[in-house]
């Protein structure tokens, strides 16, 4: 499974959801982007070599 | 050992990569961290920019490893310190703007000169679970354990909120014990529960809790059979205490060598137990994709040889809201090369034997750190606890050591007590170069070590006061 790839597409879908302008869902996909993004970030390391 | 778990390189192909990674792959991909680090903190924050500009790092460009170890000025508590009264409560450190900091962790305040605050993204307190759930994992944690966290949760630092996260990240299901219930009450608690598989403690409440449990006639591989591993942090041991710990809960010991400086672990005995395959002191291999340790010699600066004791000062290369860039720990770690660990291309540092150059004791001229004493004290498996005091008597040093038999050997006899006391005596004598007074006093003296345990005291001023 291309978990990488996956996760890219993730932050790309929860980038256009952080677009809301429903303030009480701000925080919330702000902390779901941030969620993916951390995933991505601590996977990064031999994600090069590995793909 | 009573139970096992999967090796954890096996069941994760993400810690295969990290493991299979050369030296050359992990000190590119540092430079690459290294490089956008301080291209960002160029821009955004003017403490690192003018600690750039005063080592000649123009506009945050940094074009090697070396380079980035010779030119950066490290920074120290004090610094950071200083900055968050110019501008607090963050100082001028912050990578981000300040609406993206959603969380705070501060250091304990233990040193007195202060507590450090540092600025936390919602990606950073992601990264804050995660290296905590690395080394776990690692350990033996897995999904649909039930997880004892001895460390007070909650609150202001890092340990209060690392472990949590880290659980819930996992699957885990934390048992926040620590702190708000006793240890009579944690044991009942444990019982209850229908399984144990996961303990998270300091060195000395796990030595405490296993104290109690003995006391009560509880074997705990007995009462616990299920555990998956014991994880410790923050203080030294002896690999006499260790073994008996691992006999008595029929598991691995695994050591992790964490801080907020670091937003969690930076290394640890990862499944390999706190002893090597010759029977000596384990080792502790560093995270180096998610950070950049260097141990150096604390007077010149330089890098220390293979072997030799030596500073640790630390760079994040993962965390966005308040980054750590060169920062003197004042950790005394022993430095092992890669070459030397038996495979991978992490470097390493020794378990069990971490201490502080701010706690060494410059005593009748010898250097000593006080897990020199705990590693003499508690290589005698009847000794519960300990205090020791350095005062001054007549214009001279002089160090008393009070020890207390442990509750499960409270029915030594006089003669094997008095035995205890000269063999303690003697072992402090062969692993500090000196002689020092030691007498037994009664267990209940010694109530209220918690989480670290405080047992020295230098009293010597007050001998200098008229």
């Amino acid at each position: 499974m291309d978990e990488d790839g996956l996760l890219a597409e993730m932050l790309a879908l929860a980038d256009r959801l952080a677009a809301s302008d429903d303030a009480l869902m701000a925080g919330q996909y702000a902390l779901l982007r941030a969620r993916i993004a951390a995933l991505i970030e601590l996977r990064a390391f031999g994600a090069d070599l590995a793909a | 050992m009573a139970t096992s778990v999967a090796d954890p390189f096996a069941a994760s192909p993400l810690l295969r990569r990290f493991a299979g990674a050369t030296r050359e792959e992990l000190e590119a991909y540092q430079l690459r961290k290294v490089q956008a680090l301080c291209a960002r903190l160029y821009a955004k924050s003017d403490f690192y920019r003018a600690r750039m500009d005063e080592g000649g790092l123009k506009g945050g460009a940094v074009d090697s490893l070396d380079r980035f170890a010779k030119a950066f000025p490290t920074s120290a508590k004090a610094d950071f310190l200083a900055d968050q009264q110019v501008a607090p409560p963050f100082g001028t450190r912050l990578g981000v703007d300040r609406g993206d900091v959603v969380h705070i962790s501060m250091t304990s305040g233990t040193s007195g000169q202060g507590q450090e605050i540092y600025g936390r993204t919602q990606r950073d307190v992601h990264m804050l679970g995660y290296l905590h759930a690395l080394p776990w994992y690692m350990g033996g944690l897995r999904q649909g354990d039930n997880a004892i966290n001895c460390v007070p949760a909650g609150g202001m630092t890092t340990g209060g909120w690392g472990p949590g996260e880290a659980l819930r990240i996992m699957g885990a299901t934390g048992f926040h014990v620590g702190g708000n219930t006793s240890t009579e009450a944690k044991i009942d608690l444990m019982l209850g529960l229908g399984g144990v598989h996961f303990i998270y403690a300091s060195t000395n409440y796990l030595h405490t809790l296993t104290e109690a449990l003995l006391a009560r006639g509880i074997t705990p591989r007995e009462a616990f059979p299920g555990m998956h591993g014991i994880f410790i942090a923050a203080e030294g041991y002896p690999l006499e205490w260790a073994a008996k710990i691992e006999e008595h809960w029929g598991c691995r010991l695994q050591e992790g060598y964490g801080s907020t400086q670091l937003n969690g672990f930076g290394g640890s005995t990862g499944s390999a137990g706190v002893f090597r395959a010759n029977g000596e002191r384990g080792l502790m291999r560093l995270f180096e994709w998610e950070h950049l340790v260097e141990i150096v010699d604390p007077e010149t600066g330089a890098p220390v040889k293979p072997g030799e004791q030596g500073e640790m000062v630390v760079t994040n290369l993962s965390v966005e809201g308040s980054p750590v860039v060169r920062f003197r720990t004042g950790d005394a770690a022993r430095f092992v090369p890669w070459q030397l660990c038996g495979g991978g291309a992490w470097n390493a540092i020794e378990c069990g034997t971490i201490g502080r150059f701010d706690d060494m004791m410059k005593i009748r001229g010898n250097n000593v750190w006080p897990s020199m004493f705990d590693a003499a004290v508690f290589a005698h498996p009847e000794v519960g606890e300990y205090k020791g005091r350095v005062y001054t008597r007549d214009g001279k040093t002089e160090v008393e050591v009070k020890i207390a038999v442990a509750d499960h050997h409270a029915n030594l006899c006089e003669d094997d007590r008095a035995a205890l006391v000269q063999s303690v005596r003697a072992a402090i004598k062969q692993r500090s170069n000196m002689w020092v007074d030691v007498c037994e006093v009664p267990r209940a003296e010694f109530q209220g070590f918690a989480y670290k345990a405080r047992r020295w005291a230098d009293e010597r001023q007050d001998g200098y006061r008229l």
